[in-house]
């Protein structure tokens, strides 16, 4: 619970305010040493060193703390940079990739075309002399279908 | 790290080669069905192949942040 307040609050405010702490607990420490042998207030002397040395143990202890947590969070922020970076390099290998199939499909469509263009050009000429038996078509779709050619059409199932 | 996103081309389903028409049966028939069915098998090896590209070029991507 503490930590996922503290995860909200920005580095500077944290930072400052364990400074803080400390600090007064060190100048307390100090200033109630002084105050104590001062005649007529020396009890308020006293009272600053106790609550001082409060300040100084809890602000020690929110030193070490406040160390860890900068140190995680730069772990994270670095992790974080590294990971944009990871995704925009992958968009742009995969802007690459779309890019170059998409160059190959024109290509194979150009290159099927073209052959279409080049079989109607010759069609009489290859037809003249040849027509498909009903077993070579039946073999050559069941070939294409990558399914058994033997018997009826309807006995040809396809693995799709 | 999110999940890769795949480029959107990979992701269309593979069609499948086409049969010759009962009603076709001339070599030229056959020829222009095979020219479209290799047609066919080259694009979706382009797309293979691209699968194999996209998966080495994103393991070294998610490497490069461990």
């Amino acid at each position: 619970m503490w930590y996922i307040l503290l995860s909200f609050l920005p580095d500077w405010f944290v930072t400052y305010f364990v400074h803080l702490i400390f600090g007064a607990g060190v100048i307390g420490i100090v200033a109630g040493t002084f105050l104590s042998k001062v005649p007529f207030i020396s009890q308020y002397g006293t009272l600053i060193k106790i609550v001082s040395n409060i300040l100084f143990v809890v602000g020690l202890f929110l030193e070490g703390g406040l160390q860890t947590e900068l140190a995680w969070r730069e772990k994270v922020a670095e992790l974080q940079a590294k990971i944009e970076i990871a995704q925009q390099q992958s968009k742009e290998s995969n802007a690459k990739i779309e890019q170059k199939v998409a160059d190959k499909v024109k290509t194979i469509k150009d290159n099927v075309n073209a052959n279409r263009q080049i079989i109607e050009e010759n069609r009489t000429s290859i037809n003249a002399e040849c027509k498909l038996s009903d077993t070579a078509w039946l073999l050559y779709n069941g070939a294409s279908q990558n399914a058994l050619a033997r018997g009826t059409s309807s006995s040809t199932g396809t693995s799709k | 790290m999110p999940w890769p996103e795949a480029p959107v081309v990979l992701l269309e389903p593979a069609s499948n080669l086409k049969p010759l028409p009962e009603d076709k049966k001339t070599l030229t028939d056959l020829i222009e069905n095979a020219n479209e069915n290799f047609g066919t098998y080259y694009q979706i090896k382009s797309k293979y192949e691209a699968w194999q590209e996209w998966y080495n070029s994103q393991k070294k991507v998610y490497e490069s942040v461990k």
